[in-house]
């Protein structure tokens, strides 16, 4: 368990200043784009795809961003009268659901996303300006689809946990 | 309009089969009338097997999408221009050089001849996509808010947005001008606020974006043919009986092919006229100033010479 | 009929148990794929990249990344005191000063996120401060981000103009008085909802020279405006574009002029950014799948077809079609509605003599009105991305907002001249 959570904290570590350091390029590249069109006369042809790139990467990185920081958009009507109401044992379920649902649609999107990115380095496919493999820029679906599941798989590991064996607990103390 | 008679769950009954065929164009493109054209003769000729669903207005994404959607099997067929192929195979490189067409005819016939097969069995060995024929999406020409352009040295230091490729790159630099590349939705607004100077594109898109309200000036360089093409999805085609093949290849030969190429110059004078009815100041090159334009793009064929088939090059005469 | 039941239905219900928006999107399109047509589900996954693959989206973050960097930088400070200071002393005037800075930023981007992540990203913190409720502060400055595409320029009218082929020149013209109009009536309703809850309005009158220091120690906070404006008008840059220059300008007037910024505060800033828009851009990969599988299955054809056999009045159809874009507007984004709905309802109100100008602005202000609308919301999701007010919190007053909003949609709707007049 232990060693988990140190895991999962270096990766959180990672994450967030890959995160940081990707934005940074992003603004930096397009700001350069702007610079080189009007201070030297030239313009750069590669930029404007760099920056999709990064942003499409940023964008699916960010998601799993967002889960760690708990920010995620979520109505909470249900949620909320729940607990309004006492019946914890219930809202513990939601929540189980509601990361089940998060969890399927996260393994098929990863699922198709492999498969994408293994066609994408069959048939050699390349960026019309900066000439990166279409396989790396794809390579984000994939790789924050895996990630975002693994922290739904603790998750959920913590609602059952919360669910069955603590209620135990509880009754027993 | 509305119902449009499509509407119904075919996708439902298992035997009849589904061609899904996409592009960007508006329905009123020479490609979109084509594409009526090769539904009616597919949905006829294989006897009500086979149905086709057309999918303009970029309703399944654009162009370079569409070909990506192609080549992973998420759509059957597309149609899309020439020069979005390129990355798949550095041959199609080829069709999207200046000048490299002598005139239409000569398009033609290349595209129905060697260079044409070259292309297309390279693009096949390469990915899961068939070129399938070559359409005509005219000629690009230059359009610019700034003045009335007549050679090549009239273009240094003003700004076109172009096509987010490198060949366009390298062309505007061969040309000492700056190409500037962003979406086709981006244009508009960027050039009735002075961001680009210039586009270009053929007098059919000229049209379609409605790019003659914000710029003054047109000037028929012809500098590059928009060579459209009907694209099919390889698994798919090995997937259907022989004579369902059959039925694919002599519809799209015959809309793509040819149907579209004859009404291609009566769409493209009529741009034409709309853009001069609007007040777009048209310059036809003469051929002093044509030699200017062909002069600068030899550095061109020279840039591309490592990438392209040297047969090709033997072909065209490069 | 049972695959719009499966795509909206599911939708609907995945959203309101509180799976998180996108992923409720997600789910209900896959299991639609897959119960319902011969399309792979591996398209999903390819809209996750194409879907986002756009130069207009990435002004998104970097208008978010300037505003958070303004506030960090002391710039979001001096700009809030000046306007206050001119405005303070009225009744919900940081309120109006926020939609009048989103009609301004609107003359920019074109684009209701960018609008609101800006003018979010700087004014709700100031309104907290000022002691405007939150849940207000956020549901108006979301609502004012729909001001952002009436005004011109307007992402959405050129995709319009282009796939119905009307005049772009003509519909932001058209734009510009429901725009104002648009930022009349928010004004109207801010007024209102501040007096009843005693919002704003300090007893100190303004007074030249609060004004004038104000104005001298916010010079260069003010010129962020100009140069952003100014630059896309001289023809300097896009709107894209104009975003990184935000970024770059609020970084070096942050750093070397307020002195207010430091490395740790640009880092946080950055981060903080990089989460907003990690939670909120992600919805629009999944909703262009969505949109794909409603082109596919010709769903707006079968709604035309369902409006025109219930009446032929051409006012009950105008008010039927306004109901039903505004049931679209809760549901799918508004440029991939924009390409699957202007063909085919075009031709219908034609028919009924609307010029396509005013279907065109009628059109784009019923699906910006769904920017507020539950349960696909967009600049709802990033006001609450940046206030962290719970978005089920936002849906009464977003709901007063959307009334309020629908007046001008009506005056569009039946008074051409509110769209035509400035049109030769
Ligand atoms: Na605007
Ligand atoms: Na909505």
């Amino acid at each position: 368990m232990k060693t988990i959570r140190k895991i999962v904290s270096g990766y959180d570590f990672i994450e967030k200043w890959v995160l940081i350091v990707l934005t940074l390029i992003m603004v930096i590249v397009i700001a350069a784009q702007v610079f080189t069109r009007y201070v030297l006369g030239d313009a750069l042809y590669w930029s404007e795809e760099l920056g999709k790139f990064i942003f499409v990467w940023i964008s699916w990185l960010g998601v799993s961003a967002g889960m760690k920081e708990k920010e995620h958009i979520q109505v909470r009507l249900v949620h909320d009268a729940l607990r309004k109401k006492g019946l914890f044992k219930a809202q513990e379920t939601l929540e189980l659901l509601l990361n089940l649902c998060w969890f399927i649609t996260s393994i098929i999107v990863t699922y198709y996303g492999i498969g994408i990115v293994g066609m994408q380095m069959d048939t050699g496919v390349y960026g019309a300006s900066t000439g990166i493999p279409m396989w790396i820029p794809y390579l984000c679906v994939p790789i924050s689809g895996a990630i975002i599941c693994l922290r739904l798989i603790g998750e959920m590991y913590k609602n059952v946990n919360d669910l069955f064996v603590k209620r135990k607990e509880g009754v027993n103390g | 309009g509305c119902g449009g008679g499509g509407g119904d769950d075919s996708s439902a009954d298992g035997d009849k089969i589904m061609i899904r065929i996409a592009s960007d164009e508006t329905s009123d493109t020479p490609c979109s009338e084509a594409t009526e054209i090769f539904k009616k003769q597919v949905e006829e000729k294989s006897g009500g097997k086979m149905t086709v669903e057309y999918f303009c207005d970029s309703a399944m994404g654009d162009e370079r999408e569409i070909a990506e959607s192609v080549n992973m099997g998420n759509l059957e067929m597309g149609i899309i221009s020439g020069c979005y192929l390129a990355t798949y195979d550095e041959n199609w490189y080829l069709v999207d050089m200046p000048y490299v067409f002598s005139d239409r005819e000569a398009m033609y016939k290349h595209l129905d001849g060697e260079v044409g097969q070259i292309l297309k069995d390279g693009l096949k060995k390469n990915s899961k996509i068939e070129c399938l024929d070559f359409a005509d999406g005219s000629f690009k020409v230059l359009l610019n808010s700034k003045k009335e352009v007549k050679t090549v040295k009239d273009i240094a230091n003003l700004k076109f947005r172009s096509q987010e490729s490198q060949m366009n790159m390298s062309i505007y630099k061969a040309w000492k001008s700056t190409a500037v590349p962003m979406g086709f939705s981006e244009i508009y607004t960027a050039l009735q606020q002075g961001t680009v100077d210039g586009v270009d594109t053929s007098p059919l898109y000229q049209r379609s974006g409605k790019f003659y309200e914000v710029g003054k000036y047109y000037t028929m360089t012809n500098h590059q043919a928009l060579l459209m093409t009907s694209i099919i999805n390889t698994d798919f085609m090995a997937s259907l009986p022989e004579d369902m093949q059959q039925v694919i290849r002599d519809a799209s030969k015959e809309a793509y092919g040819v149907q579209e190429r004859s009404i291609v110059k009566e769409a493209e004078e009529y741009a034409c006229k709309v853009m001069d009815d609007a007040g777009c100041k048209r310059h036809d090159l003469t051929d002093a100033e044509l030699k200017t334009f062909k002069d600068a793009s030899v550095a061109v064929y020279d840039e591309y010479s490592k990438v392209v088939d040297p047969k090709l090059y033997e072909l065209m005469g490069l | 009929m049972g695959s719009i039941v499966m795509l909206f239905g599911g939708m609907i219900l995945l959203i309101f148990i509180g799976v998180p928006v996108g992923y409720a999107i997600g789910l209900s399109t896959i299991c639609t794929y897959a119960s319902y047509s011969n399309v792979s589900i591996s398209l999903i996954s390819q809209n996750c990249f194409t879907g986002l693959n756009s130069f207009v989206l990435l002004a998104i973050p970097f208008f978010i990344l300037a505003g958070v960097i303004m506030g960090e930088g002391g710039i979001a400070k001096r700009l809030v005191d000046l306007a206050d200071s001119i405005i303070g002393f009225v009744t919900g005037g940081l309120g109006m000063v926020a939609i009048l800075t989103s009609t301004f930023f609107g003359a920019i981007t074109g684009s209701g996120n960018a609008t609101t992540s800006a003018v979010g990203a700087l004014l709700i913190p100031s309104m907290e401060e000022k002691k405007y409720g939150r849940v207000f502060s956020s549901t108006l400055v979301a609502s004012a981000g729909a001001i952002g595409i009436i005004i011109p320029p307007s992402i959405p009218f050129v995709i319009y103009g282009v796939s119905t082929g009307t005049s772009i020149g003509d519909l932001f013209i058209a734009g510009i008085i429901p725009g104002l109009l648009m930022a009349l009536v928010l004004m109207i309703a801010c007024y209102i909802i501040s007096k009843k809850n005693g919002y704003g309005g300090s007893d100190t009158k303004p007074s030249a020279k609060h004004i004038l220091v104000s104005a001298k120690n916010g010079i260069w906070a003010l010129l962020a405006p100009v140069i952003i404006l100014g630059g896309i008008y001289a023809g300097i840059f896009t709107p894209t574009e104009s975003a990184v220059v935000a970024v770059v300008y609020s970084i070096l007037v942050g750093f070397f002029i307020y002195r207010e910024l430091t490395i740790k505060k640009l880092i946080d800033a950055i981060y903080k950014t990089a989460i907003i828009n990690g939670i909120t851009s992600f919805i629009i990969a999944f909703s262009a799948s969505m949109c794909k599988f409603i082109s596919i299955e010709r769903i707006p054809d079968m709604i035309c077809d369902a409006i025109t056999s219930i009446t032929d009045s051409k006012i009950a159809i105008l008010l039927l079609l306004n109901i039903v874009l505004l049931l679209i507007g809760m549901l799918i984004d508004i440029i991939p509605a924009i390409i699957i709905l202007a063909p085919i309802f075009l031709p219908l109100v034609e028919s009924y003599g609307m010029s396509p100008i005013q279907f065109g602005v009628m059109l784009v202000l019923n699906l910006g009105i769904g920017f507020v609308t539950p349960p696909y919301g967009s600049t709802l999701f990033v006001a609450s991305a940046i206030s962290k007010v719970p978005v089920d919190r936002m849906f009464k007053t977003a709901f007063v907002f959307t009334g309020v909003l629908s007046i001008v949609l009506l005056i569009v709707t039946y008074l051409p001249a509110a769209s035509l007049a400035l049109i030769q």
